[in-house]
């Protein structure tokens, strides 16, 4: 009868190849995946960083367009050509207004109109502190008089 | 040791080779995420220090105004001078009317090389430094106006700048 000793021993060589090389590879593939999403993040994180330090918008001017309704023309000036802006809350008066999101979006260099609704009536020569604040978390304030 | 006539004592540094392999590609890859990282700082930074440069140069425009009024064709004729140190770029003109109620977009047509309306410049109206330009506008009324400020004319930069001035004002005493 032959021994069969030198047989074993390849087929326990092979077997843990096998075994290191298929763990091995999980493990690179994990490694690659979580590296590849911290990386994705960071750089998303960045991004957003860059666009809000780029962002730059401006109240140009206010017009009453009701008794509680007013209308803003906003300019994005920002130093980027393709940097939009996004419009997520008015605040007048510490109190919130409503606005139509259709019109939220403020293109590069356009000066563009926004209606916001507030919660009271508009009283004649009051002074009325306007809080614009777009979805970075940029804002810009104005004061105007109803006159 | 003897097997099938293959040394397993030939095998000896292969473990060697691999751990250093292994200890390369670890290598390899922290310093791809070091640079990676390091980049990514640098190119913010550059931001940073971009939108400084550009806030200082916002607030370094400067403009003066005059202009003059053809009361029998309700012309408005506006000089614009830049006395800053950097081109500037007018991007828009707006003319608020004041006469009826509270201040309201007055849409006209402004007059530059192009006949523009008054909403948008494209592309936005150069003007170098010390030199100036020339806009009118056709409002009509405008000849009857009483009292302060009963138009408000904004020239907007590209750079955000907004420069107001308003109608009646001594500055349209005098000639464009």
């Amino acid at each position: 009868m032959k021994p069969r000793r030198g047989v074993s021993e390849i087929f326990a060589s092979l077997t843990v190849l096998i075994i290191v090389s298929v763990l091995g590879v999980m493990l690179y593939n994990i490694s690659i995946g979580t590296m590849t999403d911290q990386q994705k993040d960071l750089l998303n994180q960045l991004r957003f960083e860059e666009q809000k330090a780029m962002e730059r918008f401006e109240i140009v001017s206010v017009e009453y367009s009701g008794s509680n309704s007013i209308r803003l023309w906003l300019l994005n000036y920002s130093n980027d050509e393709n940097l939009k802006i996004t419009i997520s809350s008015i605040y007048v008066n510490s109190q919130q207004a409503s606005f139509e999101a259709t019109n939220r979006i403020i293109e590069k260099n356009i000066v563009s109109p926004i209606t916001a609704n507030l919660q009271f009536d508009l009283i004649l020569n009051n002074s009325y502190n306007i809080l614009v604040v777009s979805e970075r978390g940029v804002g810009n304030a104005y004061t105007w008089i109803y006159s | 040791m003897h097997i099938h006539g293959y040394t397993l004592r030939s095998r000896r540094g292969l473990g060697s080779i691999l751990g250093g392999a292994f200890l390369l590609l670890i290598m390899l890859i922290g310093y791809t995420i070091y640079t990676f990282s390091i980049q990514a700082i640098n190119d913010q930074q550059q931001v940073l220090s971009d939108m400084r440069a550009y806030d200082i140069e916002r607030s370094r425009e400067a403009f003066k105004i005059y202009g003059k009024l053809e009361e029998s064709t309700d012309h408005l004729n506006v000089s614009i001078q830049n006395i800053g140190p950097m081109t500037t770029n007018i991007i828009w003109i707006g003319i608020w009317d004041g006469t009826q109620w509270d201040y309201s977009l007055t849409k006209v047509q402004v007059w530059n090389e192009k006949e523009e309306t008054w909403d948008a410049f494209n592309p936005p109206i150069i003007i170098k430094s010390g030199s100036y330009k020339k806009f009118g506008a056709t409002i009509p009324g405008v000849s009857e106006g009483v009292g302060d400020w009963t138009y408000r004319l904004q020239f907007l930069t590209d750079k955000g700048t907004i420069y107001e001035v308003g109608y009646p004002d001594s500055r349209f005493s005098r000639a464009p």
